[in-house]
């Protein structure tokens, strides 16, 4: 019962995801460098790889599922099946985010040849293994590299030790980037929260001395964007119920999600993105929530599936109409 | 409210001293000041964009 | 920490100059005698300045505690006025821990100086086993002048909790509330078992030098660091 009010929060985002998609859809003339990739093919790679990730999950709601498997077929077949990332690279030929986009659907078995090609050959060259990215950034591309069957361009154990959390900096260093830097470090270790065993244990005992108080900072600045993937980040360290504020920091984010099933990034948005432009599906209403609302579904079902494999009981919930 | 007299003679601290020092002995908690850089984030991505990284950040809405 | 709402207040000043005092002399050592009542230049009645110390507590005494400083007698009778001046409200946690910390300093440094119910028992550490990390950082913080040379039930009951203590002090570095980190640090100084990845050492030398606004986070900056030390 308990756990059916986190579920609730979960289908309320699907859903929210789900009516909105059509906002998730390119431009036609994508690869048109007038268009910023973080409004375009970012937003749909993140659809992408959340929704595959939510449609895997045991221990969530048949809703829950089917919504996230809707939607990444959907996205599937908005990059043309990844036709998108090959024009992208046609024109970009040396960038990585397509590859670090397209590598969800590699995994999900769906594969665009001549892609797959380019960046074989992309990954083999000492550019590709010399290009100057933040230490996090490049977990993902090592990410992406092992997801396509790619030689890694470079150390992982080694990249995992440079990054802020790989290095076990002083805690009370947290502030909302690093905030970020660490939730992406356990997102790519563990693919999305799939492969919770891939976490070092060092690592694994520092997040559960110290994510409590990161979560409940996150939390009272009410950035429910960070505080969703620091949720996520707890559901693959710990049963839920046995980390310190976990629950009141879901209470907190269910109190934030709107009627309609998105939450804004920070609490400050709650009234619109804009008070002179509140207009619902306006494409600044779309922005300032679609990532914090994949956010929530994510940390949402990985919580529910955490509860379920562990046996324990998702976290305590208010009833809606409290 | 004028001091009083203890019967040693000693001035006994005003009824609004001893609520300030109680005051001072048990305060409540400030609200907390969340800074972050303000270095443009942008600048950092430094051309490509990271999966699910911060998200995007858009133009501060007016207040 | 805030008061509320009283900054600028008679009292609050001097609980800032005192402060500053104090720790000015458990940074750069036993250099120069100590006389704290000499330097507020006021009379041993004088109601701000006995309310003060009685806001600090046991602190006012913490040369002499850390550092073995001569006491001066005007420094004793300062702080065996505010003693009298200011008996605990038995309801209140902070309240009686204070003071009974300000009697015990002053007997062990001027016997003949104290309040004749010196001998009382400690006050009771029960919430320190059961509350919350949020709820234990903020009383631990506001009881920061007993962390010092001498253990009272509070130093194990600190101990036994250090690590949530530990996110405590994380979280009021995150919020900026250098008084509470610095009171917490202390804590945690005293107790010897923060975690090693909280990097105490190195977050106590930020709020030294970013928490200068408030002179009680320097007062446990210094204390903390002489704690650490192993002074006395």
């Amino acid at each position: 019962m308990r756990g059916a009010a986190l579920e609730g929060v979960a289908e309320g985002a699907l859903r929210w995801l789900s009516a909105h998609r059509d906002e998730f859809r390119l431009p036609h003339d994508y690869t048109d460098p007038r268009h910023d990739r973080s409004w375009t093919v970012r937003p749909l790679g993140e659809l992408a790889q959340l929704t595959y990730t939510i449609g895997r999950l045991s221990g969530t709601s048949g809703e829950v599922v089917r919504r996230a498997q809707e939607l990444f077929d959907f996205a599937w077949h908005e990059t043309g099946r990844g036709e998108v990332f090959a024009a992208l690279v046609r024109r970009e030929p040396h960038a990585a985010y397509p590859l670090e986009l397209y590598a969800v659907f590699a995994e999900a078995g769906r594969h665009h040849d001549s892609f797959e090609a380019q960046m074989r050959d992309l990954a083999a060259t000492r550019a590709w293994r010399l290009a100057e990215r933040p230490p996090t950034r490049t977990l993902a591309v090592l990410q992406a590299e092992h997801r396509l069957g790619l030689t890694p361009h470079t150390d992982r154990a080694a990249a995992q030790a440079r990054t802020w959390l790989g290095g076990l900096p002083e805690p009370w260093a947290y502030t909302t980037d690093t905030g970020y830097d660490a939730t992406h470090y356990v997102f790519h270790l563990t693919n999305w929260g799939s492969e919770p065993h891939r976490l070092p244990a060092a690592v694994r005992d520092y997040l559960l001395l110290w994510l409590p108080a990161w979560l409940e900072c996150t939390v009272e600045a009410g950035h429910w964007d960070l505080a969703g993937e620091l949720l996520a980040v707890a559901a693959v360290l710990a049963p839920p119920g046995t980390l310190p504020g976990a629950d009141d920091a879901w209470r907190a984010l269910q109190e934030a999600q709107r009627p309609d099933g998105s939450i804004p990034e920070h609490a400050q948005e709650a009234d619109g993105p804009d008070p002179e432009h509140p207009r619902a599906g306006s494409p600044l209403a779309f922005r300032s929530c679609y990532h914090s609302t994949l956010v929530i579904a994510f940390a949402a079902a990985l919580t529910s599936h955490a509860a379920a494999s562990a046996g324990a009981v998702a976290p305590t919930l208010k009833e809606a109409g409290r | 409210m004028l001091p009083t007299k203890t019967r040693a003679g000693v001035t006994a601290p005003t009824d609004e001293l001893v609520e300030e020092v109680e005051a001072l002995l048990s305060p409540t908690e400030a609200d907390g000041t969340f800074h972050d850089t303000a270095e443009c984030l942008g600048a950092l991505l430094g051309g490509g964009e990271g999966l699910l990284s911060p998200p995007t950040p858009r133009p501060k809405p007016k207040k | 920490m805030t008061t509320t709402g009283r900054n600028g207040s008679a009292v609050h000043e001097t609980v800032q100059r005192i402060a500053h005092t104090v720790a000015s002399a458990l940074h750069n050592g036993g250099g120069n005698p100590f006389d704290l009542s000499a330097s507020l230049i006021t009379h041993a009645d004088d109601p701000v300045a006995l309310a003060a110390a009685r806001v600090l507590g046991a602190d006012v005494l913490a040369p002499w505690a850390f550092l073995g400083m001569p006491v001066s007698q005007g420094d004793l009778a300062l702080a065996g006025g505010a003693a009298r001046a200011f008996p605990p409200d038995t309801s209140s946690v902070p309240s009686t821990w204070t003071h009974w910390g300000l009697t015990a300093a002053l007997h062990r440094a001027g016997p003949g100086g104290a309040p004749a119910a010196v001998a009382a028992a400690e006050p009771e550490v029960a919430w320190a086993v059961d509350g919350s990390w949020q709820q234990i950082t903020h009383r631990f913080a506001q009881l920061a002048s007993l962390a010092g040379p001498t253990a009272t039930a509070l130093l194990p009951a600190a101990a036994a909790r250090a690590d949530d203590l530990s996110r405590g002090f994380v979280r009021a570095m995150r919020r900026q509330d250098w008084v509470q980190a610095a009171a917490v640090g202390r804590w945690l100084a005293a107790a010897g078992c923060a975690p090693a990845s909280l990097g105490l050492a190195a977050g106590l030398a930020l709020v030294a030098q970013v928490g200068a606004g408030d002179a009680r986070a320097a007062l446990h900056v210094r204390a903390a660091q002489a704690l650490a030390r192993g002074e006395r």
